[in-house]
């Protein structure tokens, strides 16, 4: 019985044995195997690249007139292009016309544009809208609506909030940065509002106009001046930990879309039709107007040229 | 011995490591590839800020060359030269135009070159897309794009290389750290796994080592004392299974003995007609002297003779009812130094009568020389007694049986009792040694006897061997050891 145990162990160990060995040889080939794949796998670490596949503009994009649209350089570039590109987007919802920016270097360049027909409607200043109104019979078509939902707007003096000016009086013998000398902020100070505190341009010690809003508040923050004027919608995006608001103007009309009196109608009207039906209420726009310029986010009304009768009568050139 | 291969050990350390090694290495491998894939991620999310922070420049450098009507080439190159100082990793810039036309780019291979992909999938399929691959001449790129433009007005595209050596490298080290770690914790673990099993299996072994050495005749309690675990439990299940089997085996010892007591006095029984008829004639015998004394109370002569023969008769009938009384008795005892022909002689007396009877011709052939052997006389005397009755049983009137004994080597003798009677089929040979089974007539045998025969042989260290052509000759040959060592106790 023992012997049989014996032998039966013998050839069952015998067979173990070789299945043992056997299985340890095969566990170590698919083990280096396995170990070699996931190397190379995880060290391969490059992506597929998408197959080709071309932009294709839709077809109705393509058929549609292509229309400009000027802007005062009011800004700079970059600051227009974020503001009012998004405002053109949403008018290319027409289906005539394909909208697109064109800048300028400075205002009256918009205003050669809307000449000479290099654009079909622009955003303008107050200011200079009187003064091209007045000389090329250029015409309102919008204006926009401030935050208390009125067509108007301000233009704010401001200093540094460590600045010891409190008050336009206390301005006498400081430097002031200006915006263009074309809009309404880049004269109504000086030429308007100084006059009401007896104080005189020779009394300021430097005034300097700038090319946009965003230059005269650095300008101010840097300290190289000690007072400037913007527009309300400009002075809205800086901290007001920074800055310090000391005078604002009487509400003056908002900056108006303008066009040429030769106008084509039908762009006027596709424009028009776009931006009055702007209702805030309705969660669409709310998004929509999110990304647009400040001064636009409201909305617009029609405007008519006696609405910047107020203008006028600061600029002295009542009608 | 248990060799390597058959070790419970060896089984579980290869069975449990291969598991352990799995688990590691599914463990290793899914830690691999989500670091790799955070890695790739971070580096990705990394160069597309890159990028996208290049691409306000771009854009003021775009926007403004446009504005002011300048070569916006060289602008931007000026803005790629600076971004390139400043951002280390950054192998080269390219800037397309809407019409997927390179209109700047730099290489910092230094060749100036930026036809590095002219035709850029990435780029014409318009999905901008981190792509990572190896380039020929700067090995591993991450090629990150960003589209330039403001809401839906889009100048182009720009398109950095970043260096991707670093990511590659870094899934490297990754790899062989968690490798090194797998096997490491696998060693590690297999150490711990290997002493605790070298424990168990050494208690295992300790508790075989305690089984080989119980003694089955006294059948002690194992002297191991394990712990409160399985293998102690497992030791203590083993010791009361010992105790059991003592029981056991004294219940079996105390039946064995009243079995072989109860075939003894079933042989006796058998025994009696003869033994009566040994007696009757003596006592016979002796009436008659008895008469004659009686008659001539005189007669000195003849009282003296008749004297000496009731007493010759009595010495007879005294020496039968030894020889019955000392194969009846129970105790039973080794005695060394016994003759095999003497225990034959004296259970061919006991049934010599009954052979008489049927005439049988009994013929004894036992070898002088034969070596004395070291045995129970009353369990030998009584195997003989039962092989002989069965000799008895198998033949007819006048049947022959030889009785034969001699040496079968330096350390056996046998014995054998050949008859030439009815004999017994192939296929009753197997079972002639199984309790109860009998080819006699009802209440003439008990079935026992051989069965028994073979229990006292086989204490002896012996053996019985049966050879049978039915109606010819049946031998039963009964070998014996001349030095006995008990297994197993049966008196």
């Amino acid at each position: 019985m023992k012997t049989k145990i014996k032998k039966y162990l013998d050839i069952s160990s015998f067979m173990f044995k070789k299945e043992f060995l056997l299985s340890l040889l095969v566990f170590t080939i698919v083990g280096f195997a396995a170990t070699f794949l996931f190397y190379k796998s995880a060290i391969d670490i490059s992506t597929k690249i998408p197959s080709g596949k071309q932009e294709v503009k839709s077809v109705s994009e393509k058929e549609k007139l292509t229309v400009y649209i000027g802007v005062i350089s009011r800004y700079p570039p970059n600051i227009i292009f974020k503001g009012y590109q998004p405002i053109i987007d949403y008018l290319n919802q027409n289906e005539k016309f394909q909208f697109e920016l064109k800048l300028s270097t400075s205002y009256s360049e918009t205003v050669n544009q809307l000449i000479n027909g290099d654009v079909a409607v622009a955003f303008f200043g107050s200011l200079l809208y009187i003064n091209a109104h007045e000389r090329y019979g250029i015409i309102p078509i919008l204006k926009p609506l401030n935050e208390d939902f009125k067509p108007f707007f301000k233009s704010v003096v401001f200093v540094k909030s460590s600045s010891n000016i409190n008050s336009i009086k206390d301005l006498k013998g400081k430097r002031i940065a200006l915006p263009s000398s074309e809009s309404f902020s880049g004269n109504w100070l000086v030429k308007y509002e100084l006059s009401k505190y007896n104080i005189l341009e020779k009394d300021i010690k430097e005034i300097k106009n700038f090319a946009y809003h965003q230059n005269v508040i650095y300008q101010v923050l840097n300290g190289d001046f000690d007072a400037g004027v913007v527009k309300d919608r400009v002075i809205e995006e800086y901290d007001d930990r920074k800055i310090k608001v000391i005078a604002y103007s009487e509400p003056v009309p908002g900056s108006p879309i303008v066009a040429a009196i030769n106008h084509d109608p039908e762009i006027i009207d596709a424009i028009k039709s776009l931006l009055l039906k702007i209702d805030l209420k309705h969660p669409k726009y709310q998004e929509i107007l999110k990304s647009w310029d400040k001064e636009f986010l409201y909305g617009f009304v029609e405007a008519n040229d006696s609405d910047y009768d107020l203008i006028r009568k600061y600029s002295g050139k009542q009608k | 011995m248990i060799s390597i291969q058959n070790s419970l050990k060896t089984r579980i350390l290869f069975v449990t490591g291969s598991v352990i090694l799995l688990i590691m290495m599914i463990i290793s491998l899914a830690i691999l590839f989500q670091w790799r894939t955070i890695l790739i991620e971070k580096e990705v999310t990394n160069a597309q800020s890159v990028v996208d922070a290049f691409t306000v420049p771009a854009l003021d450098a775009l926007i403004y060359a446009e504005q002011r009507e300048l070569l916006k080439d060289d602008l931007l190159e000026t803005y790629i030269d600076n971004y390139m100082q400043r951002v280390n990793s950054i192998k080269y810039i390219e800037i397309y135009d809407n019409n997927n036309e390179i209109v700047a780019g730099k290489d910092r291979n230094g060749s100036g070159s930026f036809s590095l992909n002219l035709t850029d999938e990435n780029v014409k399929s318009g999905e901008y897309k981190s792509i990572i691959y190896k380039s020929v001449d700067y090995g591993w790129l991450l090629d990150t794009y960003a589209s330039l433009k403001i809401a839906n007005k889009k100048w182009g595209v720009v398109k950095i290389g970043f260096d991707a050596e670093p990511i590659q490298k870094e899934i490297n080290d990754i790899f062989f750290v968690l490798l090194s770690l797998t096997i490491l914790l696998s060693i590690a673990t297999l150490t711990v796994l290997f002493f605790l099993i070298d424990k168990v299996t050494f208690k295992l072994k300790s508790l075989v080592d305690e089984i080989d050495k119980i003694d089955f005749k006294t059948i002690e309690e194992i002297t191991l004392k394990g712990d409160k675990d399985e293998i102690g439990f497992l030791i203590t299940r083993f010791d009361d299974l010992l105790k059991r089997l003592k029981f056991s085996k004294q219940q079996l010892s105390a039946a064995q003995k009243q079995v072989y007591q109860s075939e003894k006095l079933a042989s006796i029984g058998r025994l009696a007609s003869g033994v009566a008829h040994e007696i009757n004639n003596p006592l016979n015998g002796i009436k008659n002297c008895l008469y004659s004394i009686q008659k001539e109370p005189d007669n000195k002569e003849q009282t003296t003779e008749y004297l000496t023969l009731i007493n010759d008769g009595m010495n007879y009938i005294e020496n039968v009812i030894k020889k019955l009384l000392g194969f009846a008795r129970q105790q039973t005892q080794i005695t060394d130094s016994l003759n095999i022909n003497e225990m034959i002689v004296n259970v061919y007396k006991l049934l010599e009568y009954k052979l008489k009877q049927k005439q049988a011709v009994v013929t004894l052939n036992l070898s002088d020389d034969i070596s004395t052997i070291s045995a129970d006389n009353q369990l030998i005397q009584e195997v003989i007694m039962n092989i002989l009755f069965n000799a008895y049983d198998a033949i007819s009137e006048k049947g022959k049986i030889e009785i034969q004994s001699g040496t079968l080597d330096d350390k056996h003798i046998f014995f054998s009792i050949s008859d030439n009677g009815i004999g017994l089929k192939e296929n009753e040979l197997e079972k002639i040694f199984d309790p109860f089974y009998t080819t006699k007539d009802p209440g003439e045998g008990t079935g026992l006897g051989l069965w028994v025969s073979l229990g006292i042989v086989e204490n002896h260290n012996g053996q019985i061997e049966v050879k049978s052509i039915p109606h010819k000759e049946t031998t039963f040959t009964v070998i014996l050891p001349t030095e006995v060592k008990y297994e197993n106790n049966v008196s």
